[in-house]
């Protein structure tokens, strides 16, 4: 029983991209055990998926589902802050669910409305927000990368937030009085991207 | 953030609330500002529904990182197919600004990724049908393979891992808290520090069996089924992979008609047994015939045929030394009586007498 090398499968794959994909997820999370964890997660999801299909770019398919772990994560931590926010919300406030412009602007205009917003923040709010939309990094991330205070990388995050919301009612012409449920607590919205 | 501000006009509400937004998307609150934050959204109802809708924003903001992930998958490739020199640091974000379509704008930013240095070694050990040997693996480490199997080694400076591609092997690894030891397995892994155990895979079956100290078993599908419901800020980085401890003398089987089986606790007697072809012996107690039949096969080329269907659950017991079907197939005639009629050299069939 001789030693010989072997061709690249979705396990050779993953010796191979282990360290990037590591640096990769590094800042979604600083913390190693998530990391960890999501590293695992992929390794398994992509030797389940092997089973029934043939994986023809091992290394793609990899990043692809690593991704696809860590944008759940993020839609889950969007959940439960939202949830959080709904559990704090006084009891005797009636928060009906008002009607949703989604038929008016759709999703991808909506997206293009906030890309024009964020073109006209500030140079370090542009960039924390790049880093935190764009990129995934965490708050700590951004902040110890650019040599930042947590409070600071808020304050940045909160302009960024502020930006895109006054953009949007500016351009769709919604005045302050009337905050309208933009965004539905929909998933429709997101299940195809 | 001033919390002590007014309020009284709506751009102020958007203002405080995307404060308390970015505040809440860092972690968790202190107790102080949670009291706090519970204070402000208790002002109005107004409160209220601003966070709604700007959490809601903010949660839609993050489909912008779709949109960078093409680029830096090939980014990502090419740093995993050429290991690299030197690292840096940071993108350039100024070309945010510039460009008028949106979409190449945000593609045209590439992560440059640090310093990759790391050397793959990976083997390939296999036995043979009837085949039964021990590997050691440079650590120090050592698998034993029982018949027709086949392991994949890797070895890097950061982890030990092993995948089993079928057949059953031994593990008794040499303990290193800094580099763990990973065997992984159809769509599961078991993680282990250094411990003794078996891993099994025949036929999408798997099985796990601890000897020694502690392992933790990983699967996909286990985590599919495990969502927990979250609506508190503590349980934000919960993790999503759900792994179950076992420590020796415990055994899991899983296969894919019985996907959420139980842990077991096996007496000494029957960890003996479930590793009996370690001395290289069959060792069967109160076993189907069916199951004796599937055992003994897969050690020879032999085929053995059970003719009358109910002799398939006959129970048999015995010690036997693998490879040699002549003993077994003596006492299933003489003390079961059972008909042992050979067709040729390798085929057998049994029936009723």
């Amino acid at each position: 029983m001789g030693k010989k090398i072997i061709k690249p499968t979705v396990f050779g794959a993953f010796q191979e991209c282990e360290l990037v994909l590591r640096r990769f997820l590094r800042r979604f999370t600083s913390d190693s055990y998530d990391i960890e964890d999501i590293c695992q997660e992929t390794i398994l999801r992509a030797l389940e998926a092997e089973k029934t299909k043939e994986i023809s770019d091992p290394r793609a398919f990899l990043f692809g589902v690593s991704k696809n772990i860590v944008r759940r994560r993020l839609e889950k931590k969007s959940n439960s802050l939202i949830d959080y926010i709904e559990d704090c919300v006084p009891k005797e406030y009636v928060m009906s669910d008002e009607p949703s412009i989604d038929d008016i602007v759709d999703g991808q205009l909506r997206m293009l409305m906030f890309l024009e917003a964020v073109k006209t923040l500030p140079k370090q709010s542009r960039q924390v927000f790049v880093m935190k939309k764009v990129y995934g990094y965490s708050h700590h991330e951004i902040a110890s990368k650019l040599g930042i205070s947590i409070s600071t990388t808020e304050k940045h995050v909160a302009t960024g937030l502020r930006r895109s919301n006054d953009y949007l009612r500016n351009k769709l012409k919604i005045g302050d009085s009337d905050p309208v449920s933009v965004f539905r607590d929909d998933e429709s919205a997101n299940s195809n991207l | 953030m001033n919390r002590d501000m007014f309020s009284s006009d709506e751009s102020n509400i958007a203002a405080e609330a995307s404060s308390w937004i970015a505040q809440l998307e860092t972690g968790k609150l202190t107790a102080a500002d949670e009291v706090a934050f519970r204070e402000w959204i208790g002002r109005s109802p107004r409160h209220a529904i601003e966070l709604r809708y700007l959490a809601n924003m903010s949660k839609e903001l993050d489909r912008f990182s779709d949109i960078a992930y093409d680029a830096e998958l090939a980014e990502n490739l090419r740093r995993a197919r050429v290991p690299e020199k030197r690292s840096r640091s940071i993108l350039s974000f100024e070309a945010m600004v510039g460009g008028s379509v949106a979409a190449a704008v945000i593609l045209a930013f590439v992560f440059v990724f640090g310093q990759i240095n790391t050397q793959i070694d990976t083997t390939i050990y296999s036995t043979a049908v009837g085949e039964h040997r021990e590997f050691k693996l440079p650590d120090g480490s050592t698998i034993e393979l029982n018949t027709d199997s086949q392991i994949e080694v890797s070895y890097d400076r950061y982890n030990r891992k092993v995948r089993l591609l079928s057949g059953e092997a031994f593990f008794d690894v040499v303990p290193n808290a800094d580099r763990p030891f990973w065997v992984y397995a159809d769509d599961k892994n078991v993680r282990v520090v250094g411990t003794a155990f078996m891993v099994s895979l025949l036929d999408s079956n798997f099985e796990l069996l601890v000897t020694e100290g502690r392992v933790e078993l990983a699967s996909s599908r286990s985590s599919t089924v495990s969502q927990v419901p979250s609506n508190t800020i503590d349980s934000l980085d919960q993790q999503s992979l759900e792994s179950t401890a076992l420590v020796a003398g415990q055994s899991i089987s899983i296969s894919d008609a019985d996907y959420f089986s139980p842990v077991q606790t096996l007496s000494e007697r029957d960890q003996r047994r479930e590793l009996s072809w370690q001395e290289g012996l069959h060792d069967f107690s109160e076993t189907s015939l069916e199951e004796v039949i599937n055992q003994v096969t897969r050690y020879s080329q032999i085929r053995i045929e059970i003719i009358d269907p109910e002799l398939r659950e006959l129970k048999f017991g015995g010690v036997f030394r693998i490879g040699d079907t002549e003993p077994l197939f003596d006492a299933l005639a003489s003390a079961y009586g059972v008909q042992v009629r050979y067709l040729d050299d390798n085929s057998v069939t049994l029936s009723i007498l």
